[in-house]
């Protein structure tokens, strides 16, 4: 996608990028937690090279404060961990996008990250990749491959799917 | 396959109009996801680009619309001219879907049946938001003038229909026993070929008003097939080239066809087997 445009698209997304992750210092201040401009331009350029990774493109605003809003709250967020760990949870929402095959909007994959990430893992984001995301995935994926299957698509309950799903977690 | 809209433009204009398209380009992947993602897999947001630009492109050279558009006019207003653009070149493939199924030579081909369901799932499933571009993968009847590879989208399945409907009105000019006498003499059992039907019965006709016998018994014997390779045989290219037009122009009047051109695109592919081995391209 880099080389469909002659404009520098990957400039002006990162500008929006810091800028946007920036604002979010208004919100996070309060639990004691802000990023730097360095921090912000370093987490801009992960995004950048996470997207490439995972072969993905962004195309509506990045989703870092969506992240930052949601995990900022988290009593398992400290000063000193909240750059590296807003990277590790960015990188690891764009790895389950991919691995969830579509199925799982932004809110709901956050929403679920989040929630896991306090209640089952207490803050350990190698379990919370490695270990309730993975399953978490292959459910949504056995879910959406039996699915798929069936010539009846418009009449999936989804608000029952993810109620079932919530339930298996 | 490349849809460049911007080349032909200034750089001022290019940069505008890129601009435009990027911006157009995010609100349209935003509608894709219904707003539930802020990304996609890279070779879906690809091909979504690829049909957004063939959707304009379609639109831009079919209705003389200059591509410095891209860089003058509101971007949604010109994919939404572009997309009813496209939604008319669906309809009239619809109708000649529907010409074309009831047209089909009456032959249990495998072959024609499944390639013209497939193109009936195409109809059903054809997206002219997102995946215009794309060819369905089930058309394995083959034409004898293939539709151009430059063609994508419903332009590639309405030129395979218009081939297939030039060629099933050809056939439909004949008895159907005459018809299935000659394709079993060709082929053994019809039925199972993918091969291209209509050709036998064209080369026939077109041998047969070589030697100025009944074009409607599709029956060249032997020495029909010796005569047509000796009148051909001393023939160069020009005037090969020459007989096989005017072959065409008379079989075309005398079947009341209004595809002569068509009839003497083909007649012309058999040029390098007539020099290659007369006898074998009109042996019964």
């Amino acid at each position: 996608m880099d080389n469909i445009f002659a404009l520098d698209m990957v400039s002006i997304q990162r500008a929006a990028a810091v800028n946007s992750i920036m604002k979010c210092n208004v919100m996070t201040e309060k639990f004691g937690l802000s990023l730097s401009a360095e921090q912000a331009k370093a987490l801009a350029e992960a995004r950048e090279e996470t997207l490439n990774e995972t072969s993905r493109f962004e195309f509506g605003e990045s989703v870092l404060p969506k992240l930052i809003s949601a995990f900022c709250d988290s009593d398992f967020i400290d000063a000193d961990s909240y750059c590296e760990t807003l990277m590790r949870l960015q990188e690891i929402f764009y790895m389950y996008k991919n691995e969830t095959l579509e199925q799982v909007s932004d809110d709901e994959l956050i929403a679920f990250m989040r929630k896991q990430y306090d209640e089952v893992c207490f803050g350990d984001i190698d379990y919370l990749e490695g270990t309730c995301l993975d399953r978490f995935s292959s459910a949504v994926r056995s879910g959406a491959d039996g699915f798929s299957q069936s010539d009846e698509a418009v009449r999936w309950d989804r608000n029952l799917y993810w109620r079932k799903l919530k339930d298996m977690f | 396959m490349n849809f460049n809209l911007t080349q032909s433009l200034s750089e001022a204009e290019s940069v505008k109009a890129q601009s435009n398209l990027y911006s157009f380009f995010v609100k349209h992947l935003k509608r894709y996801t219904l707003g539930d993602s802020s990304s996609v897999p890279s070779s879906t947001a690809s091909e979504i680009f690829t049909s957004v630009c063939f959707v304009l492109k379609s639109y831009f050279d079919g209705c003389g619309v200059t591509y410095s558009a891209l860089a003058q006019e509101d971007s949604e207003m010109l994919f939404k001219k572009a997309s009813d653009y496209m939604e008319e070149k669906v309809s009239f493939g619809r109708k000649l879907y529907n010409s074309a199924k009831a047209a089909a030579p009456k032959l249990d081909n495998i072959s024609i049946t499944d390639t013209l369901n497939g193109i009936g799932t195409f109809f059903k499933k054809y997206d002219i938001y997102y995946y215009a571009h794309l060819i369905p993968g089930d058309i394995d009847y083959q034409l004898c003038i293939p539709v151009s590879e430059k063609l994508y989208g419903i332009d590639y399945i309405n030129g395979w229909l218009t081939n297939f409907l030039t060629e099933s009105i050809f056939m439909s000019r004949f008895e159907a026993d005459s018809i299935e006498r000659l394709l079993e003499s060709q082929f053994g059992d019809y039925r199972e070929t993918i091969l291209n039907l209509y050709e036998p019965v064209m080369t026939a006709a077109i041998g047969l008003t070589f030697c100025g016998k009944d074009i409607f018994s599709l029956n060249i014997d032997s020495l029909d097939a010796e005569d047509i390779a000796a009148m051909l045989s001393p023939m160069n290219d020009t005037e090969l080239s020459n007989a096989l037009k005017t072959a065409s122009s008379s079989l075309a009047y005398t079947l009341g066809l209004n595809s002569e051109e068509y009839i003497k695109k083909s007649a012309l592919q058999l040029i390098p087997r007539i020099k290659l081995a007369p006898k074998n391209v009109f042996r019964p």
